[in-house]
């Protein structure tokens, strides 16, 4: 495989709640999505396993979502590595976030946009290497954006960059 | 009295809890949202007095601070309700 392909994509289905100031299902039509506040920092956890085919280099993380009311503002993102392989499932070992901010919502409610946050290769994406178990956190920075409202996070892509 | 900084906290958050939930569509941001709840307060604050003497007499004396507030309320959102 090589740069520009897709290694994982994690649906809304799929994530694991933080134990606390957790995103939530919700529904949003006929499409799953995860709802992420904004008043308070909530976070999710997506688990894999890095594909056999992954050729490690950086990757680029793809949040695709949507807001539940707001159409003006903006949405910030934190995302973070945690290499799981030797991980104590007791407590969390992620890399420091990358974040990308100021995605503006899209001005019709409804609609989804993506926002894109890249990580190199190694200590930044806590060493996660192919075949390595691995989880994603993904946090919405609610205390710094500007969209009234919840996100509502639809799926997760990860591309080798 | 206005509101205290934990009881604006607690309303701005229950507040875009409620329009995520009823997907109520909101064309500012989360800063001027914020400001419009706590210009509602000042006002508020501002014209107790008036709104006060805009009750009748029996009501003004005989019902509490609390359910005026809450009939204030109910008639408030009773004028134009939310989808």
């Amino acid at each position: 495989m090589a740069s520009g392909d897709t290694l994982i994509i994690f649906t809304s289905q799929q994530y694991q709640p933080d134990s606390s100031n957790q995103g939530t299902v919700d529904q949003r039509g006929t499409n799953w999505v995860l709802d992420f506040d904004a008043s308070t920092n909530e976070s999710v956890f997506f688990s894999g396993v890095m594909p056999r085919h992954y050729g490690a280099g950086g990757v680029t993380v793809y949040l695709t979502f949507g807001a539940s009311s707001a159409t003006s503002g903006d949405v910030d993102w934190d995302v973070a590595f945690e290499d799981a392989a030797t991980q104590d499932m007791d407590s969390d070992g992620f890399a420091a976030v990358n974040s990308v901010d100021n995605t503006t919502v899209p001005g019709t409610s409804g609609e989804k946009v993506t926002a894109n946050v890249t990580f190199t290769d190694g200590a930044d994406m806590d060493s996660v290497g192919a075949g390595d178990p691995f989880r994603l956190k993904v946090t919405r920075d609610a205390a710094s954006d500007t969209a009234a409202g919840d996100a509502e996070l639809w799926s997760v892509e990860i591309k080798e960059t | 009295m206005a509101m205290t900084a934990q009881q604006r906290t607690e309303i701005i958050k229950d507040v875009q809890s409620e329009i995520s939930s009823r997907r109520i569509e909101i064309s500012i941001t989360k800063s001027d949202f914020i400001a419009a709840i706590d210009a509602w307060d000042t006002f508020l604050d501002d014209n107790v007095v008036a709104i006060n003497n805009a009750l009748p007499a029996a009501a003004k004396a005989g019902l509490t601070t609390a359910v005026k507030n809450w009939l204030f309320a109910q008639v408030a959102s009773k004028r134009s309700p939310l989808e």
